[in-house]
């Protein structure tokens, strides 16, 4: 009885620990990111990019993806200092070893996302699979918790 | 006591229909100004809901009108059309948040008129399309 009962217990600590799948759980989220860059997108955490990526991306913001999502110098810098303090220590590649600015394309994103199979992505609902939101139900407030998933149908 | 528990009402209300003056005034406000500037470039303007939503749904040489991301319906909710991201309604009626900060406006209509139209646009439409936005229900 008394051994059952530890088991149940160190089974209960164990699944109430946070998923280690959850990059960038703990980082504070920022104001001026969320409303310069939460637009548009959902706020992407800061550490699914190394640092230089994300510098370059802030470079190029008057031709962000296709769109003209410039910022005024302050607000760029202040966008550029919480993405780079809060940035992958490691750049992340392709599954070929490329370096890329698009989350979607690393190696990461891509195994995370590898149980979906091909085609679930493309679904009406989701359209893309930078749609965060459409299946992390929180990910509007930087939460991407294995319990808040709910795959769009 | 009835005197007392008038002036709490009255104290209320004040309280809670200020930051709404505030706001009406505000968009109201900025209507205005594009209004005055578009009137220094064409004499006797004076904007148009109708035609405001008519530059609002219409593709101006390119991929996107606004309407795209923002939906002919202004008082629902949109989608942005590459990312799928919820886009709340314009329709100050429903959201009155929308036009409440003047330099929140410019900064978007920089960024989604080159986007839309190519170019900037000019007091007069942004002006049109104020007046739409401030009558769509």
């Amino acid at each position: 009885m008394r051994v059952r009962s530890s088991i149940v217990t160190a089974a209960f600590f164990l699944v109430s620990l946070p998923s280690f799948a959850e990059k960038g759980a703990g980082v504070p989220a920022n104001p001026t990111y969320q409303q310069e860059c939460a637009s548009c997108h959902v706020p992407f955490p800061p550490a699914l990019l190394d640092a230089s990526a994300w510098r370059e991306l802030l470079n190029g913001l008057y031709q962000h993806f296709g769109s003209d999502a410039s910022l005024e110098p302050g607000m760029r810098d202040r966008v550029e200092k919480y993405l780079a303090d809060n940035a992958s220590r490691s750049p992340r590649f392709t599954r070929l070893g490329k370096p890329t600015l698009r989350i979607t394309e690393t190696a990461w994103f891509q195994r995370e996302h590898a149980e979906l199979g091909a085609t679930v992505l493309k679904r009406p609902s989701i359209k893309t699979a930078s749609n965060c939101a459409a299946c992390h139900s929180r990910a509007e407030s930087g939460s991407f918790s294995e319990r808040e998933i709910h795959i769009a149908k | 006591m009835q005197s007392s528990r008038n002036f709490s009402c009255g104290c209320l209300a004040f309280l809670l229909l200020s930051p709404l003056v505030g706001r009406a005034e505000t968009a109201l406000q900025i209507l205005s100004s594009y209004e005055t500037l578009a009137r220094g470039l064409m004499v006797g303007f004076a904007s148009s809901p109708e035609r405001g939503r008519q530059f609002f749904v219409t593709r101006h040489g390119g991929e996107w009108s606004c309407s795209s991301c923002h939906t002919e319906n202004p008082a629902v909710v949109g989608k942005h059309v590459v990312t799928g991201k919820t886009i709340q309604p314009m329709a100050v009626s429903v959201n009155p948040e929308r036009f409440s900060r003047a330099e929140k406006v410019e900064k978007w209509f920089g960024r989604n008129c080159k986007d839309v139209v190519g170019r900037a646009c000019t007091p007069a439409e942004k002006a049109d399309m104020v007046a739409y936005l401030l009558a769509a229900k």
